[in-house]
């Protein structure tokens, strides 16, 4: 299962750390680090897109699925 | 006390129902307090969206009307669906309900045309199905929620339902982000927290890539037992089809525009199980198929390329409605709906309503009260609601309802001594130097889940179920946590063993197949409506499970 603790959902350089997907998720699964945000529990994704669908910032989220889900 | 709020009424889970609930209490002038595991604005099964709900509209055919669709629930939903309820809380309901969804800026016609986009799918004898732009349509409840004045208690979850005098005293719950405890007095309780998912082991063994929300864990339906209700309909695993590899929703958009199924010669398949083919009720599809996989004719497909330009079109303009990253999984494995059939796979299975039409959870009346005074329930929690149409109209029923009861209902006391017992209990894991993880012992829970009470049962499987179930039960008491994230995971893993015991103890009780395959008792395969028309009511007395068949009067 180690791809999926890499794969899900990728947060980009470019966010601006206003902490909105991090307040919306719906699973807890996201964090601030320092003024960026991270993705603390990656294998508790739902991969509902909230945190793509709030964020501010153009193409910041994006998805990537991890191997048991694109391989099977 | 520290940390008691006060209020008429509380609602517990601010998702799709529970804003309605929230927006029909409100109206009425009550205080209303909503507990959320997250925030409300994007909560629950559709925070990303959703795109479809179930309507007649009396736009002439003789199914669009009251009288063609009650004829088509008491057939389709037979020994499920206690049909006086459903005549309150949905038909008596959906006019205003609509025009709801227009005010708070979520109209289901389209815009320019005034129209509405309707599909037929799932048994349904027309077009039921309204396809509308839901994407906002959390946020949109919530703003109206809170512009009603009710306080909103987001990233708490509920933990426990007090009683005094066998009626509602209040609730507590645990906010993940301060840590913090806090109870609510009240006289009348909505539970509003969906269905329960994470219950069953899932064909990719990621548990939380299941079809509803993985934050739905039969909170409702674990605490409502607990606190003395009864709950119905709780024997049928709920199962679906989704594209191999993302449980993902999106087969009614698919076999509403028309897509095939097709086996790995190439065959369509479906109209050998049921006159309606492709389009019959969702059961039968899952049924077909497991059997078409189980005589060797897997994998399976779902061809969109014979559709006629403008439903393709549709399909792919709005499949990420609901699903937003849907398209983004289409892309990334390369799959083109119009060039070629995509491969599908029957899901997990989980506890929600057998059909569209009818749920499976706490037991209601037409008040949506449950046994227990001044304890309601909305939404896919409640044994008589089930998915968007039923959320919208008898969540705002139970709302109403709520708050009038509150009214003539002084409340009761909530017991100090009980609340401060319950903060013990919740934050012990947080101590607990040694012990188990959640996630230990949720594995175990879905594997007994899967094996045992899944779409093939026996008596003697049911029976073994519960055995170890009951064994594993004893494991709750040693879950550890390092911080409030993985407390809040480990109090749903209590409410999923809750729920699992419970099916696995309702399945026992009915001798018989209904809604096959989501309950499919292989010792006893047929359907038998001179005996088991109704339902299996299921009970807590004396710290053990009490089951009872109660047909409808
Ligand atoms: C992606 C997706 C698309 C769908 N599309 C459609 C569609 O197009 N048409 C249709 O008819 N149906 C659809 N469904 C089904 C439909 O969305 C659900 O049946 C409906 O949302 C149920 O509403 P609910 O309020 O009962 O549950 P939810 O909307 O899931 O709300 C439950 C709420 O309770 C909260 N909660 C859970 N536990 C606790 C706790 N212990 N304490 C406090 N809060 C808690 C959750 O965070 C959540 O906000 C879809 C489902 C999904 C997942
Ligand atoms: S996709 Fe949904 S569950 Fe996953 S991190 Fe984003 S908001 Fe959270
Ligand atoms: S919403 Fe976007 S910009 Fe804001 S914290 Fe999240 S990723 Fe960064």
């Amino acid at each position: 299962m180690a791809d999926q603790l890499t794969d899900g959902p990728q947060i980009g350089d470019t966010c601006v750390g206003c902490v909105v997907c991090v307040d919306l998720c719906p699973g807890d699964v996201l964090r601030m680090e320092g003024d960026k945000a991270v993705v603390e529990y990656a294998d508790e994704c739902w991969w509902c897109g909230v945190c793509r669908v709030e964020c501010p910032v153009e193409g910041c989220v994006q998805f990537k699925f991890p191997v048991a889900m694109m391989k099977g | 006390m520290e940390n008691v709020i006060e209020a008429d009424v509380a609602v517990v889970g601010g998702g799709l129902a529970g804003l309605f609930v929230a927006i029909g209490a409100a109206e009425q002038g009550a205080r209303v307090v909503v507990m959320e595991k997250a925030r409300i604005e994007r909560s629950g099964a559709i925070g990303g969206g959703v795109d479809h709900c179930l309507a007649y509209l009396n736009e002439g055919e003789p199914w669009d009307t009251r009288d063609g669709y009650l004829a088509f629930v008491k057939k389709a939903a037979a020994g499920a669906v206690d049909i006086a309820v459903h005549e309150k809380i949905y038909c008596d309901e959906l006019a205003a309900a609509i025009k709801r969804m227009e005010r708070i800026g979520c109209p289901m016609h389209d815009p320019a045309t005034g129209t509405y986009y309707r599909t037929r799918s799932f048994g349904a004898p027309g077009a039921y199905w309204i396809n509308f732009d839901g994407k906002n349509l959390k946020p949109l409840e919530a703003q109206e929620a809170r512009r009603l004045g009710c306080e909103v208690l987001d990233y708490v979850s509920a933990t426990k339902l007090f009683i005094q005098n066998k009626r509602i005293a209040g609730v507590s719950g645990y906010n993940i982000r301060t840590g913090e405890f806090v109870a609510i007095r009240c006289p009348a309780v909505v539970v509003a927290t969906g269905a329960t998912n994470r219950l069953y082991e899932t064909p990719t063994g990621m548990p939380f890539n299941t079809w509803l929300c993985p934050y739905d864990t039969g909170a409702a339906q674990a605490l409502a037992f607990d606190a003395g209700a009864e709950l119905a309909n709780m024997e049928y695993v709920r199962m679906t089809i989704v594209p191999k590899g993302f449980s993902a929703p999106g087969l009614n958009a698919f076999t509403g525009e028309g897509a095939t199924f097709i086996n790995a010669l190439g065959e369509p398949f479906m109209t050998k199980y049921h006159k309606l083919g492709d389009r019959a009720p969702r059961n039968v599809l899952v049924h077909a198929c497991l059997t078409e996989g189980a005589e060797g004719r897997g994998p399976l497909f779902l061809d969109c390329t014979k559709l006629p330009a403008d439903n393709l079109h549709q399909l792919k303009t709005t499949i990420g409605t609901d699903k937003d990253t849907l398209p983004d999984y289409f892309e990334q494995k390369g799959i083109d709906i119009a060039e070629e059939p995509f491969e599908v796979e029957v899901s997990e299975g989980m506890q929600t309503g057998p059909l569209e039409v009818v749920g499976s959870g706490v037991k209601i009346n037409s008040q949506c009260m449950s046994t227990v005074e001044g304890l309601f329930a909305a939404g896919d929690c409640a044994d008589q609601m089930k998915v968007v149409h039923l959320a919208l109209t008898g969540g705002y029923a139970a709302g109403r309802a709520a708050a009038q009861y509150a009214k003539r209902s002084p409340g009761d006391v909530l017991a100090a001594a009980e609340v401060a017992a319950e903060r013990s209990r919740v934050l012990a894991p947080l101590d607990r130097r040694s012990g188990v993880h959640y996630r230990d012992i949720e594995d175990v829970l879905r594997r007994i889940m899967k094996q045992y009470v899944g779409p093939m049962r026996t008596e003697i499987g049911l029976k073994t179920a519960a055995r170890k179930i009951e064994r594993l039960k004893g494991e709750l008491s040693n879950l550890k946590a390092a911080n409030p994230h993985e407390l809040v995971r480990g109090l749903e893993t209590e409410t999923l063993v809750t729920v699992g015991e419970i099916m696995a103890k309702a399945a026992q009780a009915r001798r018989e197949s209904r809604f096959i395959p989501y309950h499919y008792r292989l010792d006893y395969p047929e359907q038998n409506d001179a005996e088991w028309n109704g339902q299996i009511v299921v009970q807590k007395s004396n710290e053990s499970i009490t089951t009872e068949f109660r047909p409808f009067s």
